[in-house]
């Protein structure tokens, strides 16, 4: 079924149509979330919200963009303002002892070089690590993250910026190995 | 329809002077990959929040507009602030020190020293409903923004006050104020801001956390404790 085919369909409430949809793009909707938030019970969360937000206004899509694009965004601006929101709550009502847990990656059992990349992403600040997880493993360009985040562009270059010296700086004993 | 990976774009010097190496940005880009997705899981889930929504969730927009405009903006503000006060200073001043031997009137004069704060709330709660419907329908193409900051300001104060009640620490009621807590500094922080994300996250958050149809099911709950007791009365 191409996408012009499928949207036909999701535009009648085709629950065919709409199991197709979300296999299609479930697996990269909630690796992005999962990437974003690094946690698995916040990817859940939000993916299923995607998904329930995409198809509450699959009717006034009209195609302008890409179908996966579309998705996309709005799995993005979920994201975010979930991301938003924990802060704010967690900033009046998580336990101190609890603070060192929001956004991190679980720790895997051998630490090996993805491990090391996963820990150095999960150790960036959380406004550097998101422009970074949007820009150079999502491909979003500075324009659309400012856009995204609120910010000026300027500010996601200086924020991308430090996030690959921070990167850089953390994987450097690997480097000379994967260079030679 | 565009080409789907427009957004897919390959870093350009343009960008930044400091590229990421390429095994690194590979790297980055395959974190996530080995994490499994709980397809069928999440699925069921999402069946059954739309049924949901389809079963109840839409048919009182217009009954919220009403008390909204009802209550309007500013009106009784001085006298339910009166109540509020009144209501939560019953409640955190006379219950603790109360003592008194048998368990059962014990039982009797902790829920009639928390009524007070519980009605506060509930009345608390009615004025809230009316800025979150007015937050929830505002629509930013028809004309100047209606001030809804103050309001917001004001009814923060007052759950604040209600968070530290004693007698309402049981975890929902705990839950909806820090919901509501959330949601009315969301407001605040989103007059005269442009950002898209802060201006819609009131909303959002809304959305997200249920909050509006759980006020209700707490006013529905009290109009019933209400009905009954005068039932009780006539008995």
């Amino acid at each position: 079924m191409s996408d012009a085919e499928l949207l036909a369909r999701l535009q009648t409430s085709d629950s065919i149509a709409e199991r197709e949809f979300y296999d299609r793009h479930v697996d990269r909707v909630y690796r992005l979330i999962y990437r974003m938030s690094g946690r698995t019970d916040l990817a859940q969360d939000w993916t299923q919200d995607t998904f329930v937000r995409a198809f509450e206004r699959i009717s006034q899509f009209r195609g302008e963009s890409a179908l996966s694009s579309w998705l996309h965004a709005i799995a993005v601006s979920v994201t975010l303002n979930g991301l938003r929101t924990l802060k704010r709550r967690d900033a009046y009502a998580a336990p101190i002892e609890d603070a060192d847990l929001i956004g991190r990656w679980p720790l895997e059992a051998q630490p090996d070089l993805k491990a090391r990349m996963r820990h150095a992403i999960d150790a960036l600040p959380e406004g550097t690590r998101r422009v970074f997880v949007m820009h150079d493993v999502e491909g979003y360009t500075h324009e659309e993250i400012g856009e995204a985040l609120g910010v000026a562009v300027g500010t996601s270059k200086s924020q991308l910026s430090r996030a690959r010296e921070k990167l850089r700086t953390a994987l450097a004993p690997f480097a000379r190995t994967e260079l030679a | 329809m565009k080409d789907e990976t427009q957004h897919l774009h390959e870093p350009t010097p343009d960008d930044d002077r400091s590229l990421l190496e390429p095994w690194m940005a590979t790297l980055a880009r395959e974190i996530g990959d080995e994490v499994e997705v709980p397809r069928e899981m999440m699925w069921k889930r999402i069946e059954q929040r739309r049924a949901e929504a389809k079963r109840g969730g839409r048919g009182w927009g217009i009954g919220e507009r009403q008390t909204a405009t009802r209550f309007g903006r500013w009106r009784g503000i001085a006298a339910i602030a009166a109540v509020l006060v009144g209501g939560i200073a019953i409640g955190r001043y006379a219950m603790p020190k109360t003592a008194a031997p048998v368990a059962n009137t014990m039982a009797q004069l902790s829920d009639s020293m928390a009524a007070p704060a519980r009605v506060a709330m509930e009345e608390h709660l009615v004025r809230t409903v009316a800025l979150l419907t007015a937050v929830r329908d505002r629509d930013p193409k028809q004309g100047p923004e209606l001030d809804v900051t103050s309001w917001a300001r004001e009814l923060l104060g007052t759950t604040r006050l209600l968070l530290d009640e004693p007698s309402l620490r049981d975890d929902r009621t705990r839950a909806l104020l820090q919901d509501l807590e959330l949601v009315l500094m969301q407001i605040i922080d989103a007059r005269g801001t442009s950002a898209p994300e802060v201006r819609s996250a009131p909303t959002e958050t809304m959305r997200e956390t249920n909050l509006l149809p759980r006020v209700r099911a707490v006013m529905t709950a009290a109009t019933r404790r209400e009905e009954l007791t005068v039932l009780g009365d006539d008995e």
